[in-house]
């Protein structure tokens, strides 16, 4: 480095760095392509709201969803609310409300007679053969019941509202002489513990809402008080009588959690550091250049692939015939006698065989190729030795 | 913009509060403050865009030398720059040093040299120039590049120049062997002196002689101010690769020897290198600039990947040369192409000119032939047995239609091309 004291002319403007503004052009397509994408999901979420998914869940715009029912209910001024455990159920559980239960089987022993004990009206859909052995309802549980039209078959004021439906799941039995078993015990009433077992929930979801007396048989099951608590049991919700197990990390003190995450930190950090390059890699212009014997060396692959010992023997031949022909002085194109007579007067061999060597018929097998060019070799070593 | 190893260490320093106090709140203000730091370095480093940069320095070079080339660094801004800079240049410019530091205060300037050892033929430009500019607390630096477009011009290395002396020297007794001869095919007059005992009476010149007290004879020279048109075919053939040169180059390096004795032996030089078009030529170059000008049209020359154009390259030679010269013609001896592509035009050249057909022979082929340590030695001996047929074949026919041909190894092509001339020059053909 040297220190010029001389400042020099002002040169032109070399730099060629993106700025914020040149990027802004560059990139115009993408990004309005991108605002443009975010615009139509913003629309598309405003114009339809946000559903969550899970099958007979309230909030769900799916096919298997819960949505229309509840919308439904909530047309004919009842209360629906959705709740994801067992005691946010059945706090503040106002008279004569209906407790709707989605998925049952999720439901602990504990939490099911917890249910019992609201004092609600209790629909439960889908209930397994355990959940009914659970409940301890004087009912049975048979096979399960392919989905398709049935009749109500029983007194049970909504099935008989509702006439036809296509139901399906869990058939339930039973001994109470109270008992309502309805489409062929897909539906079961209890009216002393005011439980009604629904085979399957599929008769309830946004798809089958529409069919025959479904909305019909939805909205009097569940419609019958002004408030239905509607659980949809959450996986992760706190059980009672069950303990949290506790994992590795409760074990640790408190500071490791925070250094691990301060790690990941210094990570992002150091990749910044050592990831950021000091300008772009140079890529070289190569030349094309090829070996110049390769051809001959890809043709004698194909003649050893062909077996073409005539042709290489021949060129062998008539290599060696030049060689010699140069060598004794026997002219451009000597005939093929002369040529033999030549060479056998020089390497005392008999002309004969000087005569097979050189104009002999092709090699029979590759060994006798390998034999034909080392006899050659030898000849010309011969004539141009002596 | 880029983070140092300073914002590393601090980041790795920051883990002490964390540790200390270990709350998400520490962490959020430990990360405040890291990012507070790394935006006010950035906002104090100098700007990169606003720097000016120049290059000065070599245009040329010869292969396996190295030169410098400067790169002038002007702080126009208003802070101190500091922090590095990479001069980018293609790999086979062989630039180093890699990187250089940078401290220029405000308003002064620094030379950067960057030496160059090329590794290949041709012209080397350099890529972008990267600065990255640290701030004050060398925690974050701005980068930012520039195009600052040089061009070293890389000559063929001239590796037969070795031949030179001796060619001269030939050519030199070729002089004076013609000088003492009286009259004859290859020589022109050039001048009259007194008779000497032993000059050849023949040689007296009568009306000079009655003009002066003296006897006077003429003297005789080698022909001079001949032509000689050096012809270049790039076209695909030529890119082949013989030992670990491509047959272009050692084409290049017999060229340059036989334009440095032409010149010498004052004979105009022309240059025309051509595949489907002409890709480079020199025309009407004096004696003491042809070779300069020869190296700096055929430092550029690449292997094309195209069948050369036998048409365009004879008319081409018809354009350039009216006069009858010697057109010295570096293709190669490959029977096929050859055939199909010369051999029809041929008669147009020979009929005008005299023709020397220059190839480099390939060892490889040599070896090849004589391969008997197995089967496929063997087989790979015949086909390179019937390819030197094919060559002895081609060489024949050129042969009978009056062209030279020079067949020659690696090593020894651009003596040979340079004898042939010497010779050719000797029996006054030119």
């Amino acid at each position: 480095m040297t220190l010029l004291d001389s400042a020099p002319a002002v040169p032109a403007a070399t730099s060629t760095s993106v700025t914020p503004r040149s990027w802004l052009r560059r990139n115009r397509g993408l990004l309005l392509l991108g605002a443009g994408l975010v615009l139509a999901l913003l629309l598309l979420v405003l114009t339809t709201g946000v559903g969550r998914s899970g099958s007979l869940d309230p909030d769900s715009y799916e096919p298997a969803g819960g949505r229309a029912l509840a919308t439904l209910l909530r047309d004919q001024g009842v209360t629906v609310q959705r709740t994801g455990d067992v005691p946010s159920t059945v706090d503040g559980l106002p008279a004569g409300a209906t407790i709707f239960v989605s998925d049952p089987s999720l439901l602990t022993s504990l939490e099911l007679s917890d249910l019992q004990g609201a004092g609600a009206h209790l629909v439960l859909a889908g209930a397994a053969p355990e959940t009914v052995q659970l409940l301890g309802l004087d009912a049975s549980t048979g096979g399960s019941a392919t989905e398709q039209q049935r009749e109500p078959g029983c007194g049970y004021a909504p099935a008989v509202a509702a006439g036809t439906v296509q139901t399906g799941g869990y058939q339930y039995g039973g001994e109470d002489p109270h008992g309502q078993r309805c489409y062929d015990g897909t539906l079961l009433h209890l009216p002393d513990q005011d439980i009604v077992l629904l085979g399957s929930g599929k008769v309830l979801t946004n798809q089958r809402l529409g069919d025959d007396g479904d909305a019909e048989l939805g909205l009097r099951l569940l419609g019958q008080g002004s408030t239905v608590r509607w659980l949809v049991p959450d996986p992760n919700r706190a059980v009672e009588g069950e303990r949290k197990a506790t994992s590795f990390g409760d074990l640790l003190p408190g500071w490791v959690n925070a250094a691990e995450n301060w790690l990941f930190v210094l990570a992002v950090v150091v990749i910044a550091w050592r990831g950021r390059r000091l300008g772009r890699v140079v890529p070289e212009p190569l030349p094309v250049v090829v070996r110049a014997a390769e051809t001959v060396e890809g043709r004698g692959r194909l003649y050893r692939a062909a077996g073409a010992r005539e042709v290489a023997g021949e060129a062998l031949r008539s290599g060696a015939r030049d060689r010699l022909g140069k060598r004794l002085g026997a002219g451009r194109h000597p005939t093929p006698e002369s040529l033999v007579e030549l060479v056998a007067r020089r390497s005392s061999r008999a002309g004969a065989d000087v005569e097979a060597l050189l104009y002999g018929p092709p090699p029979a097998d590759d060994d006798a190729l390998v034999r034909l060019a080392r006899d050659l070799d030898a000849l010309t070593k011969e004539v141009s030795g002596s | 913009m880029a983070v140092t190893g300073r914002a590393a260490l601090l980041a790795l320093l920051g883990l002490l509060p964390v540790i200390a106090a270990p709350h998400a709140s520490t962490g959020l203000a430990v990360v405040g403050v890291l990012l507070l730091l790394v935006l006010t370095d950035l906002a104090l480093a100098a700007p990169v865009a606003r720097l000016q940069l120049a290059r000065s320095g070599a245009t040329a070079c010869r292969l396996g030398e190295s030169v410098d080339v400067s790169l002038s660094v002007v702080n126009a801004t208003g802070r101190r720059l500091r922090g590095v800079l990479r001069d980018a240049w293609v790999p086979s410019a062989g630039a180093g040093p890699r990187t250089h530091r940078l401290d220029v205060p405000a308003g002064e300037r620094r030379l950067l040299t960057t030496s160059l050892r090329p590794t290949r033929r041709g012209d080397r430009s350099p890529d972008r120039v990267t600065v990255r500019s640290v701030g004050p607390l060398g925690v974050a630096a701005r980068q930012g590049r520039h195009e600052v477009p040089w061009r070293v011009r890389v000559q063929p290395p001239f590796t037969s120049r070795k031949f030179l002396p001796e060619k001269l020297d030939k050519l030199r007794q070729l002089d004076g062997q013609l000088v003492t001869r009286t009259r004859g095919q290859g020589t022109e007059f050039d001048s009259l002196r007194e008779y000497v005992v032993g000059d050849d009476v023949r040689s007296i010149d009568w009306r000079a002689t009655a003009r002066k007290a003296d006897v006077v004879v003429r003297t005789w020279r080698p022909e001079r101010d001949r032509r000689l048109l050096v012809v270049l075919d790039t076209g695909r053939t030529s890119a082949a690769r013989i030992g670990d040169v491509p047959r272009l180059d050692l084409a290049l390096d017999a060229a340059l020897l036989l334009g440095a004795l032409a010149s010498r032996a004052g004979d105009r030089v022309d240059v025309l290198a051509v595949d489907r078009e002409v890709r480079g030529s020199v025309e009407g170059a004096g004696r003491t600039e042809l070779l300069a000008r020869m190296v700096d049209a055929l430092a550029v020359l690449e292997p094309a990947l195209v069948e050369t154009d036998s048409r365009r390259l004879v008319s081409e030679v018809l354009r350039r040369s009216r006069r009858r010269s010697l057109v010295v013609l570096f293709t190669a001896l490959d029977a096929a192409p050859l055939r199909e592509g010369l051999l029809p035009v041929l008669s147009s050249l020979t009929s005008r000119h005299t023709v020397v057909l220059a190839s480099v022979g390939d060892t490889r082929l040599d070896e090849l032939a004589s391969g008997r340590t197995d089967v496929d030695a063997v087989y790979a001996a015949a086909a390179a047995e019937k390819a030197q047929a094919d060559r002895r074949g081609v060489t024949a026919e050129l042969r009978r239609r009056g062209v030279e041909v020079i067949d020659a190894g690696p090593d020894v092509f651009a003596s040979h091309v340079a004898d042939a001339y010497l010779s050719l020059k000797a029996a006054g053909r030119l």
